[in-house]
């Protein structure tokens, strides 16, 4: 009986999008391009938090030594730096190392240090941060318990462009969230709905299955099924269309153009947005659907 | 296999659709509800297969009192009811075929069984030929008499048309009843509501009468 039932619903679900062909394919085409509209939203929000992450990466903080200090008390520093929760990585710069990257820097006009006598540079350590403390308030508190250290003469790190990136990281995340919120209720309000329509057009199929004898559920699976097989094809479409764009988009785009925000290539949607986008298609057509039968299955 | 004990119905507080309806309706009997317009003829029937619930009084089917089934069960009462409608009430994007037999889908009934049965009233009704083709396709007569299969299909105890000519010319009428009598001949309790006082009174038959949803002659 399960299993004759289970075949029965699926059969139905397929004849019902059979017999209604041309109502199906524009609310798959429907769905499809509401989704697509989130996708190029995901797409560009999820490069931008990559491109972003890059620039946290390359904040870093540079804690000059004061002359004179023995390597055991270099040692010791060193140690006391990395027994910070923040680090992620310290390396030492001595001073000689400094004066000839130094050199390496000017390349060409190497002949403007030739009258220094005594190498001025000092030795420092180049201190890369954990992901979780890449923001002005992580760098903020480390930068002060450095400054205390005995033998740091210095401690930078850049405050502008921390604090300008920050700034600019909390737009981006207020702004996205916005957006991707109205977007993503657009997009429930539009799968929804157009798969109700599909549903309010059979209304009167409903009321005879119910005069009929049929019992809630035996009317409602196979609109169920239906609902998240068009939901599912529309997704699916939205990712094929998404993916092409992206080809189009990538292959024509001007070599250099990914070198503006120090990266060279765009990503498409990862796997498992992929996977999310497909499930939320499926789900907002079982939701659809389960809304709209519900309403004329009193009879 | 029918009892109405001072049933009322309100569609509106002060004008009701029915009023102290009490009556009684043995097997194998064939009844015809006559009245004008808005008697309430098809308010009972409505209450018989439940469409709508009486607001007073108590009706029993087979024994059963349905004014406090639940809304779960009353699938299982229609399916031992036949049903048919003025507008007839096919579906339109299946074929009379699958029209008939998605009333024994309903019921679990397997495929092979469901062939034999829906040949066999199509036969029945006339309309064997006809199986493969889409309602739109069908002449009035034609799919009233589709409406009958499929209603007859599960072989119910009661059969209930309400208006079952209302749409169709004189001769497709006396077609149409001359099926209900073959159907109430064998065994099935019928009930008619109808407005066709010309064939009524040929077939001499019991008659309920309703105006202002009352019974005045019964």
């Amino acid at each position: 009986m399960a299993l004759y039932n289970i075949i029965h619903f699926l059969e139905e679900a397929l004849n019902n999008i059979r017999r209604n062909t041309f109502v199906a394919a524009i609310t798959v085409g429907t769905i499809g391009i509401a989704f697509l509209i989130f996708g190029i939203f995901l797409i560009i929000f999820s490069n931008l938090n990559d491109i972003t992450s890059t620039w946290k990466e390359q904040i870093q903080v540079v804690s000059y030594l004061k002359d004179g200090l023995s390597n055991a008390e270099i040692i010791s520093i060193e140690d006391k730096i990395k027994s910070e929760r923040e680090i992620n990585s310290v390396a030492f710069i001595s001073k000689e190392k400094a004066l000839s990257e130094f050199r390496k820097d000017l390349s060409s006009q190497t002949g403007l240090l030739e009258g220094l006598g005594e190498n001025p540079l000092p030795a420092y350590f180049e201190i890369k941060l954990k992901k979780a403390y890449q923001d002005p308030k992580g760098i903020l508190s480390l930068v002060d318990r450095l400054k205390k250290v005995k033998g740091i003469e210095e401690v930078q790190y850049g405050q502008e462009w921390v604090e300008n990136l920050s700034s600019f990281l909390d737009f981006l995340m207020i702004a996205g969230m916005i957006v991707g919120g109205l977007i993503s209720l657009a997009v429930i309000l539009i799968v929804s709905n157009t798969v109700k329509l599909t549903v309010y057009a059979r209304k009167e199929d409903i009321e005879i299955m119910k005069l009929i004898g049929a019992t809630d559920w035996f009317v409602k699976t196979p609109f169920l099924i239906e609902g998240m097989a068009i939901g599912f094809l529309g997704s699916l479409m939205s990712v094929i269309l998404l993916f092409g764009i992206y080809q189009i988009i990538v292959q024509n785009l001007p070599l250099n153009a990914g070198l503006l925000f120090g990266r060279f290539s765009i990503a498409f949607l990862s796997w498992p947005d992929m996977v999310l986008l497909l499930i939320a298609g499926v789900l907002l057509g079982l939701f659809g659907s389960f809304v709209s039968v519900g309403r004329f299955l009193k009879v | 296999m029918i009892q109405m004990f001072h049933v009322s119905k309100y569609y509106d507080k002060n004008f009701p659709a029915l009023r102290d309806i009490s009556l009684e309706i043995n097997k194998g009997d064939f009844v015809f509800v006559m009245g004008p317009s808005g008697a309430g003829k098809s308010t009972l029937l409505k209450l018989i297969f439940c469409a709508e619930r009486a607001d007073e009084g108590q009706i029993l089917i087979q024994g059963r009192n349905i004014a406090r089934l639940s809304d779960s069960k009353i699938p299982y009462l229609r399916r031992n009811l036949g049903v048919v409608f003025q507008d007839y009430k096919l579906l339109q994007s299946r074929t009379i075929y699958e029209n008939i037999a998605f009333s024994l889908k309903v019921c679990g009934v397997s495929n092979s069984e469901i062939k034999r049965r829906v040949y066999f009233v199509l036969k029945q009704v006339g309309l064997e030929h006809k199986s493969d083709s889409f309602p739109i396709r069908l002449s009035g007569g034609e799919q009233q008499r589709a409406a009958i299969a499929r209603a007859i299909v599960n072989e119910p105890a009661i059969l209930i048309a309400d208006e079952p000519t209302g749409n169709l010319d004189y001769n497709m009428s006396v077609e149409i009843f001359e099926i209900l009598k073959d159907i109430n001949v064998r065994g099935t309790t019928v009930i008619v509501a109808t407005h066709n006082r010309e064939i009524v009174s040929k077939m001499q038959r019991r008659i309920i009468s309703l105006d202002k949803g009352k019974i005045v002659s019964n």
